[in-house]
């Protein structure tokens, strides 16, 4: 991933599929993973984890989630924000149902994959352009149901009037209560870490092997004699159980509500540009890109408030939120001219100039 | 040489990036630095001099944090909201703070957005002595209310967000200080009475109600399903799909088959301009369209077509106009200093006004904390200051006649006010065509004492 | 039945606009096989360009002939600075810069509209309707359907009989064949996209007049999906008769199911009729069927 690859030689197999194929790999894993559990808990601020990190660890769940179906197997998606919506309805309602708090986050997931196997359905017939606009009828009918369903599920709430907003309790597991920003973090990483290691695992498999074949050449793949429908439901699915469980831990510790317009159309939108910024079939790039999508907005509108308070003139945040926009847009397109493959591959370009530095030729 | 680019590429961004977090981090260990010395400072001004004119910025200001949108759907009506706000702040400034000490109104872009007012509320806490945290809008009035219980953070939500806020038991730090959509709906109701000739001639009558299918669109269907069992008027719903851009089908089915006698219109922005046009079309009596409070106002109709949308009604909780102290000071003090956030001629409309109300009646409440509590204070503390509002104090801030009549708050009643006023369009503005009205206030009163304690039965970790 | 006929010629008439929308798509996937998300963008900064034109004291007229002239210059950035550094990509990155291309243009928007308030196009549409035998319609309708004839003949016209037309066809049938005979690739993306930008400013000028220039023309697009995806993405025929079809069905559905399920079926109904449609053909009513080889 991000380890200088040189001086690695591999002689079997087993070493070329091996989970850290280099050996510094572990070690970088392990520091990451210390910065994400020791020093990161140290120095952010409340503010930190709630408006950054947070949303950060959770986003990237769904990211990894799409790029396992986009990346992997080739099929586009604009349904996510609304199989996103499903999982963290179905979790916030099982929980208010007394369902324990793991449980609940689980079965958010199970009930997306469920829903996304459903609308996947079309992808036995249909594909490319055709296939993305298909899902697009998920995004649309989902949140139309949940806002006619719900009311009579959770039969009270906040929102009495034929509300479709749910307000999920405060949160125990075990009998312990979920309170501080911290803790929030540190379960959300939990399952980042889990999925992440699960995702990288099945890309080694049988399964990730099918669904490189089928997104690189469909026909070849069945010619090959894989039931490429069937992986191409597995795939819905799976990836929609991750969908689900991001969107379980959005409605129960970043957004603590679940609210059907929270995931619209722009939702599904910002995430595909999150794997195609970030780079598509690559666990790696899927960090990038969450952060480009998700970050870049809020710090390009600190910068601007920054920069007019320094020149003493208060701007109005309608311009701000125009300069961000074209900035953010320019952006996207730089990115993309630079670098068609994603931000995944910039740094492969980037570790290859330093592979032989300072010694190249 | 894409190398080069890209090393460049990156090494901006994380210019950018680090420009960005420093802004974010460095601020409240500033903020820290400059509390301390202006405690010292205080103590000297205060003996000094008390009538200095404009606002000792040395001071720690009290922010008030807007979580505003000026862009997206909801722009035309985001807009004077937002001016409205910040010119008010500017005058409170120029006139000498509160007691001298500054506010600031800061507005933080959501594009009514409620993820986005999430964060604007998480990011307003960071940015110093944050004292009230102003929503526009229902979603977002949703989702920072528990945070609001943990942070003991004043949510000031004038007449949107949550009706059952008006039991101040259950929402401790949340304030309407308007009339809720409930309260407003019901005094919609009973002016169609009147116009019918009474409760009595009601039966039978059909009332449709076109909203945004939104929880601000929907909030009132519960009192109007139980308004029209009491009466036996038929209620019939058109909810348009957000946001609400194609009303063709819901107009042609009320002027075809569904027919009703009156409507009441609950839209938002663009959606009020296409309802408008689409009444228009079909020949709808604009006068029996009944808006609630947040449509039509000025803009929309201005958007809709003036000459189309003439008779058109709504149901007010602040009144229009200039003729109000602190719009005229605000029209000769501050736009004739050329220092107006916004165009001259939106002073006086409706959204406008109520953009103005909402930062005034904040600075109000800061000022009765604070003399209570003595600067400076706290959020907490300025949420009493919310709970003590009475029609006198809101006479000195100049606010009589925007405000309903007999506004007064308690720790009980989060509310102040029942009144509402029916405005109608002449052609050219809205005008008052009714007294300031309430109306079935048990029912209204019953329904949100309902839905108030349920709501603590149902969350009782946050009355801990 | 006056219902029934007011919901369905009114349904047609915005079906006309959807279908305006769709060809701008439609075109600019025949010369690239991009499904172009900027074209709601494009809708909205050409509409908001007049607006604002008149607005600063420029006549209808000339504010209409220099917003076109805007978008035909536009195209012709686009094409340097966008497309031409992504030839021979993958599509995906392609629709993503469409993407971005969206987001510059509404950031623009919002920037010019925090420094022009303007929200009205006035130039020149009565807004009283016009009685019909009976149906109340609106006039700004009628000129919408009015100019999509005309620029759906005059594509029409393009395609059939010029050279232009002959490069374009020959272009969506074949990239690379079509290089290899001389036909200009860039040129046809400039024609393109600036077809698509005029088209953008008509349906800007319609839908403004209608329900005020704001960011939700940029979300109309959306519905201009389903159309093209209906219809077959690089079919102009298609764009034509699922435009009218989406128009009228969702009115007609929205009409008569609306006060059983409560309301919202238009928002998706466009969609289920596609996925329906997809079910029997995989590639829209009129679609071209690709083949594909091993």
């Amino acid at each position: 991933m991000i380890n200088r690859e040189c001086g690695v030689y591999k002689t079997t197999y087993q070493s070329d599929m091996a989970f850290f194929r280099v050996p510094l790999a572990r070690s970088t894993i392990i520091v990451v993973l210390v910065l994400a559990a020791i020093v990161i808990p140290f120095v952010a601020t409340d503010y930190w984890f709630g408006a950054i990190i947070l949303p950060f660890v959770i986003f990237s769940i769904a990211a990894i989630g799409l790029n396992l179906l986009t990346g992997y197997c080739g099929q586009i998606s604009l349904g996510h924000g609304a199989f996103i919506a499903v999982g963290g309805y179905t979790a916030a309602i099982a929980y208010i149902q007394g369902v324990p708090f793991l449980l609940s986050v689980f079965l958010g997931g199970l009930n997306s994959a469920l829903i996304g196997l459903l609308f996947g359905i079309p992808s036995a017939r249909i594909k490319g352009l055709y296939l993305a606009m298909a899902t697009l009828a998920a995004q649309f009918a989902l949140p139309w149901v949940i806002s006619r369903v719900v009311p009579f599920l959770v039969p009270t709430g906040l929102a009495v009037a034929g509300g479709d907003t749910v307000y999920p309790p405060a949160i125990y597991i075990f009998g312990w209560q979920v309170e501080t920003w911290l803790d929030r973090y540190f379960i959300s990483l939990a399952f980042l870490v889990l999925l992440t290691i699960f995702s990288m695992n099945l890309m080694r498999s049988r399964v990730g092997r099918a669904w490189i074949a089928i997104r690189d050449h469909d026909v070849a793949a069945s010619i090959l004699g894989l039931d490429i429908t069937h992986y191409k439901l597995l795939a819905f699915a799976i990836s929609s159980f991750y969908a689900g469980i991001a969107g379980a831990l959005l409605v129960f510790f970043y957004f603590r509500i679940a609210h059907v317009n929270e995931f619209d159309l722009g939702l599904s939108i910002r995430l595909l540009a999150m794997i195609i910024i970030g780079g598509l079939g690559s666990i790696l790039g899927n960090f990038f890109g969450v952060a480009f999508i998700l970050l870049l907005p809020i710090f390009l509108n600190r910068l601007l408030t920054t920069v007019g308070e320094a020149a003493g003139i208060y701007v109005s945040t309608g311009i701000t939120s125009g300069v961000e926009s074209l900035i953010f847009g320019t952006l996207i397109i730089i990115f993309l001219v630079v670098e068609p493959l994603g931000m995944a591959k910039l740094w492969e370009n980037i570790k290859d100039y330093f592979r032989l530095w300072p010694f190249s030729y | 040489m894409k190398i080069r680019l890209t090393v460049v590429l990156l090494a901006l961004i994380g210019a950018l990036l680090l420009t960005g977090c420093g802004g974010s981090q460095a601020t409240p260990e500033v903020v820290v630095k400059e509390v301390e010395v202006t405690r010292v400072v205080e103590v000297a001004a205060e003996v000094e001099e008390e009538e200095a004119m404009g606002a000792d910025m040395s001071k720690d200001p009290y922010i008030v944090a807007l979580a505003g949108y000026r862009t997206g759907p909801f722009q035309h009506t985001g807009t004077p909201l937002g001016n409205g706000f910040q010119d008010v702040a500017t005058l409170i400034n120029m006139q000498g703070g509160i007691d001298g000490w500054p506010i600031k109104a800061m507005e933080i872009e959501t594009g009514y957005n409620t993820p986005r007012g999430v964060e604007a509320y998480e990011r307003a806490k960071t940015e110093g002595n944050l004292v009230t945290f102003i929503p526009f809008s229902t979603g977002t009035t949703y989702a920072v209310t528990p945070r609001a219980f943990e942070d003991k953070m004043p949510i000031l939500h004038t007449g949107y967000g949550i009706s059952a806020a008006a039991f101040g038991e259950a929402f401790p730090y949340n304030f309407l200080l308007s009339p809720t959509y409930w309260t407003v709906e019901a005094a919609t109701l009973k002016f169609i009475a009147e116009q019918e000739g009474g409760e009595d001639a009601l039966k039978g009558k059909k009332i449709g109600m076109v909203y945004v299918d939104i929880d601000y669109g929907r909030e009132t269907v519960p009192l109007m399903e139980v308004l029209a069992e009491k009466f036996g008027f038929e209620l019939q719903k058109f909810p348009v799909e957000w946001p609400g851009l194609e009303q063709t089908a819901v107009w042609t089915d009320i002027a075809e088959r569904s027919k009703p006698d009156w409507i009441i219109l609950r839209t938002w922005g663009q959606s009020t301009v296409v309802s408008l046009q689409e009444a228009a079309r079909v020949g709808y009596p604009m006068p029996q369209i009944i808006g609630c409070p947040w449509s039509p106002t000025d803009q929309d109709i201005n958007l809709a077509g003036p000459d189309i949308a003439k008779g058109v009604r709504a149901n007010y909780w602040t009144s229009s106009g200039t003729d109000i102290p602190i719009i005229e000071s605000l029209l000769t003090e501050v736009h004739d200093a050329g220092k107006g956030f916004g165009p001259r001629y939106e002073v006086g409309t409706q959204l406008y006004n109520r953009g103005v109300f909402n930062g005034a009646i904040a600075a109000e409440a800061i000022r009765l904390a604070a003399a209570e509590y003595g600067h400076p204070v706290t959020s907490e503390q300025v949420a009493w200051g919310y709970e003590h509002i009475t029609p006198e104090s809101l006479k000195e801030a100049g606010l009589a006649g925007l405000v309903p009549p007999g506004l007064t708050t308690s720790a009980t009643d989060h509310m102040g006010s029942p009144f509402a006023q029916i405005h109608e369009f002449d052609g050219e503005k809205m005008v008052p065509i009714s007294d300031w009205t309430a109306a079935y206030e048990d029912t209204v009163q019953g329904l949100i004492e309902e839905a108030a304690k349920g709501f603590m039965a149902e969350n009782p970790d946050l009355y801990k | 039945m006056e219902f029934f006929f007011e919901l369905f010629v009114n349904g047609l008439l915005t079906g006309t606009l959807y279908a305006l929308v769709a060809l701008g798509l439609v075109l600019v996937y025949k010369a690239s096989e991009v499904l172009n998300f900027a074209q709601g963008a494009m809708v909205l900064i050409a509409g908001f360009m007049v607006a604002v034109l008149i607005y600063l004291g420029i006549p209808a007229l000339a504010a209409v002939v220099l917003g076109a002239a805007v978008m035909i210059g536009m195209s012709f950035a686009v094409e340097r600075l966008v497309l031409r550094p992504l030839v021979a990509q993958p599509i995906i990155s392609l629709i993503m810069v469409t993407l971005g291309l969206g987001l510059f243009l509404e950031g623009v928007q919002t920037l010019a509209s925090n420094i022009w308030p303007v929200y009205t196009i006035d130039i020149g549409i009565p807004r009283a309707p016009i009685d019909l035998g009976g149906m109340l319609i609106l006039p700004v309708n009628v000129i919408g359907a009015v100019m999509a004839v005309i620029l759906f003949g005059a594509t029409g016209y393009v395609f059939l009989y010029t050279q232009t037309g002959r490069a374009l066809r020959a272009i969506s049938d074949d990239h690379e064949a079509a290089l290899s005979v001389g036909v200009s690739i860039k040129r046809l993306w400039v024609i393109v996209w600036g077809a698509a930008g005029t088209i953008a400013l008509v349906a800007g000028l319609i839908w403004g007049t209608r329900m005020s220039v704001g960011f939700s023309l940029s979300l109309l697009a959306f519905r201009a999906f389903a159309v093209v995806i209906l219809g077959g993405l690089d079919s102009l025929v298609g764009a034509i008769v699922a435009g009218l079809l989406v128009g009228a069905a969702e009115n007609l559905v929205a009409g008569y199911v609306d006060p059983i399920v409560g309301g919202g079926t238009k928002e998706f109904f466009p969609y289920l009729l596609m996925l329906i449609v997809l079910w029997v053909r995989p590639y829209g009513l009129f679609g071209r069927e690709i083949i594909e080889r091993v």
